[in-house]
């Protein structure tokens, strides 16, 4: 890539960083106050006593079942067994619901993050960036 | 003596609890206002990109305060991401609920779809763009406008200033990906805005 150029990247990339950021600072009065609601009531988690270890392991279980139940239902759903109703698309947006289920998303925040954290040797650069950040 | 022992030790235990706190909070400080914008231009609704940021906020409070600090910022964009897909695929959802749903046809019998879809736009039509002079306002809709994976990147690396290893944590993908998304969203969104913008 040549000079100009790189430079021409460069300015742009900073350029909409400042937009962005001027953009993020201009926030109306209302979202500001909001945002800052959301930040206590977040703090507030801290106060909190965490859930027992026996309803943490059940989480795993859960996300299991839910598995084991989409897995039964498509079965069914292939064999025809279940009857869905009259129409098709109804049984694709049950499947999707199930599956969308919050606890399974709260396993997938922890399980890759920490997989990552551990498999990528480049990874303690993280800490001393974002202590920087 | 033992039991001033005892009283010290709870004192410390409040005091670095207390400074625990204080820490998450300037943390979440930090990075809130461009929680909401980076919400806000994936989703392009306020009180959802709201919700979002104080899910996530929620979140990171209640399951990873007990992390080393300089874990959290590319936990915070994980779970903000994944949030705001969730958000993407609730509607998705809903949309496809709602065209099978009898009895939303108007009076030529003609299916009305999604009632999100009537509702005004927050994108500007083709009249009020052209009076956008704005710089703001001609990135963000040419942000907005970028494929999910290329948005993230940009947003990312570019306005939160992730470097590449937190990006890829944040998005859930390799550093390669990560360099390849960032890339490929800088050109169109140069190409997009031209020369002089």
């Amino acid at each position: 890539m040549s000079e100009t150029s790189d430079s021409k990247l460069q300015e742009f990339e900073r350029r909409s960083r400042e937009v962005l950021a001027a953009g993020a600072e201009s926030l109306g009065a209302d979202v500001r106050s909001r945002l800052t609601q959301a930040r206590f009531k977040a703090l507030e988690q801290l106060e909190k006593p965490a859930s027992p270890a026996w309803i943490r392991a059940l989480v795993p279980a859960g996300g299991l079942a839910a598995v084991a139940l989409v897995a039964v239902m498509a079965w069914h759903g292939v064999t025809g067994r279940m009857d869905f109703g009259p129409t098709d698309s109804g049984r694709g947006d049950v499947l999707e619901v199930v599956a969308m289920a919050d606890d399974y998303e709260l396993l997938q925040d922890d399980v890759e993050f920490y997989q990552w954290l551990d498999s990528d040797p480049g990874v303690d650069a993280v800490a001393d960036l974002a202590g920087a950040g | 003596m033992l039991r001033c022992g005892a009283f010290d030790r709870q004192r410390t235990q409040r005091e670095s609890a207390l400074d625990a706190a204080r820490e998450l909070e300037r943390f979440l400080a930090s990075v809130e206002k461009r929680a909401f914008k980076i919400a806000q231009i994936a989703i392009r609704d306020v009180d959802d990109a709201l919700d979002i940021v104080q899910d996530s906020m929620m979140q990171l409070a209640r399951r990873y305060a007990d992390r080393p600090s300089e874990e959290w910022r590319p936990l915070f964009h994980r779970i903000l991401q994944n949030r705001i897909r969730d958000c993407q695929r609730r509607r998705m959802v809903r949309s496809k609920v709602f065209a099978w749903l009898p009895g939303r046809q108007n009076a030529d019998g003609e299916e009305l779809g999604d009632p999100m879809d009537l509702a005004p736009s927050q994108d500007p039509g083709p009249g009020e763009r052209m009076m956008m002079a704005g710089a703001l306002d001609a990135l963000e809709t040419a942000v907005r406008r970028l494929p999910e994976r290329q948005q993230q990147a940009f947003l990312l690396r570019n306005f939160e200033g992730l470097d590449v290893a937190e990006t890829a944590a944040a998005m859930g993908c390799s550093e390669g990906s990560v360099k390849t998304h960032y890339f490929r969203a800088v050109q169109t969104l140069r190409e997009a805005l031209g020369e002089h913008w």
